[in-house]
């Protein structure tokens, strides 16, 4: 059976319809990041309920949500803005949400460490000494990093010997190069 | 009393068939979400009041949003199924008119679920906050009710017209932050092809779904309403409702009944 024709009125309101959503669209300013606007995380017991027993989704999910708000693809103010403090909090927390994962390492070590204001830096670096301390063997690459961004980066090498001799006292499976670092 | 005319006739059938069932369903919902707010406000160690508005918005939003979806999906397949699409048609009433009518009754039944929502929230809300953020919800619910009716015309099954739903409202709320994602240094190698194929194929599709992270956010709940959003959300449901009419339109014209 052929289908009924598709009145001229009908393929008009589609066309008319479609035209107006990308002009609006590209009437809109592209998404942009907020790093002002950080809120504080939520305590460490309403994350678990909030998780639904699956507390490494949830932290990727909150790790993305994060990243959304600190990336900066073109003019604005940067993530080197951002109140690190309560950056650091939000880290720590989706640490504890799931202490395998390695993306908040990471995203402190590769990019919030890499900001050009050195009290930032450091405090950057000094989460990652912290948190190097709960599992030695899984984050001794973020530690080893900050040695280096330490000594060359920031030129402090009194602090960069100060993670070096972390590493090297922690021992177990860290490899023998990184643990020479000192 | 004049009679109404038929397609507003259809508006109100709609309405007051899912009118006598619709709000308790929605009072069911507000009525979980209050007590898993309340539970949660009870552990939070600060800004309880906050903590539960904030949690309550969020839980009525997507909760209305998915109901709405599926209850839209299965009463128009219902009518399909049951051959109460045809015999509309078979009196003085065209098939834009029906569809205007469905999309009217639904319209009305979203601003129903809307309201409630709003009044449970607003014990919670600053100033203004509950109503922007149900007069967005209804706009959001709105967009979600006209996608949903479209997409029965196009799948002839509950499930599947309901996962279309679904697929369409989370990649609408999703879009932007994917976006700032993609162009952020984690990424990685940016120049390569498929990265830049990834980029492209969001930035496309950015101008074809309606950007819903905008909406309703829990954050008019907390810290009050930002009034400067309101141009864009009517505005951005006033252009992508006339999309969906006319899709909805197209396939319902293309159906042989």
């Amino acid at each position: 059976m052929t289908p009924p024709a598709i009145p001229r009125h009908v393929a008009w309101v589609v066309g008319l319809g479609l035209l107006s959503q990308v002009f609006f669209q590209a009437l809109q300013p592209p998404p942009r990041a907020t790093g002002e606007g950080l809120p504080r995380p939520p305590q460490p017991v309403m994350l678990r309920l909030a998780s639904l027993g699956e507390p490494e989704a949830l932290a990727r999910v909150l790790m993305l949500r994060l990243l959304s708000l600190d990336y900066q693809s073109g003019a604005g103010p940067a993530y080197r803005e951002m109140d690190f403090a309560r950056l650091e909090e939000w880290l720590e927390r989706l640490l504890a949400l799931d202490p395998r994962g390695q993306v908040p390492l990471i995203a402190a070590s590769r990019l919030y460490a890499d900001v050009s204001d050195p009290v930032r830096r450091r405090r950057m670096l000094n989460f990652i000494h912290r948190m190097f301390h709960a599992d030695p063997a899984r984050r001794w690459p973020w530690l080893a990093h900050a040695v280096i961004v330490a000594r060359y980066g920031m030129g402090d090498p009194a602090l960069a010997l100060a993670f070096a001799g972390s590493l090297k006292r922690a021992g177990g499976e860290i490899p023998s190069w990184a643990r020479e670092m000192e | 009393m004049a009679p109404l005319p038929p397609w507003l006739a259809v508006a109100r059938f709609t309405l007051v068939e899912e009118g006598r069932r619709l709000p308790w369903l929605v009072l069911a919902v507000a009525l979980t979400g209050l007590l898993l707010a309340l539970f949660a406000g009870s552990l939070a160690i600060a800004e309880a009041r906050q903590t539960e508005g904030a949690l309550l918005a969020a839980f009525l939003r997507l909760s209305l949003v998915l109901l709405l979806a599926l209850w839209v999906t299965a009463s128009q397949m219902g009518e399909i199924r049951e051959k109460r699409l045809e015999m509309a048609l078979a009196g003085p009433l065209s098939r834009t008119g029906y569809y205007l009518g469905r999309l009217l009754g639904w319209a009305s039944a979203a601003a129903l679920c809307a309201l409630v929502a709003s009044l449970v929230l607003t014990p919670f809300a600053g100033e203004g906050g509950a109503w922007l953020w149900g007069l967005s919800l209804w706009c959001e619910l709105i967009l979600i009710a006209a996608f949903s009716l479209a997409a029965t015309f196009s799948f002839s099954q509950v499930p599947a017209g309901f996962a279309a739903a679904a697929g369409f409202y989370l990649l609408a709320r999703t879009l932007g932050m994917l976006r700032v994602i993609g162009e952020g240094p984690l990424m990685g190698g940016g120049e390569a092809l498929s990265t830049r194929f990834l980029d492209a194929f969001m930035e496309g599709l950015a101008f074809l779904l309606p950007d819903l992270s905008r909406f309703t956010r829990a954050t008019w709940i907390v810290y009050g309403p930002e009034g400067g959003e309101l141009p864009f959300i009517l505005g951005q449901t006033g252009v992508y409702l006339l999309l969906l009419a006319g899709v909805g339109l197209f396939d319902l014209h293309r159906k042989s009944l």
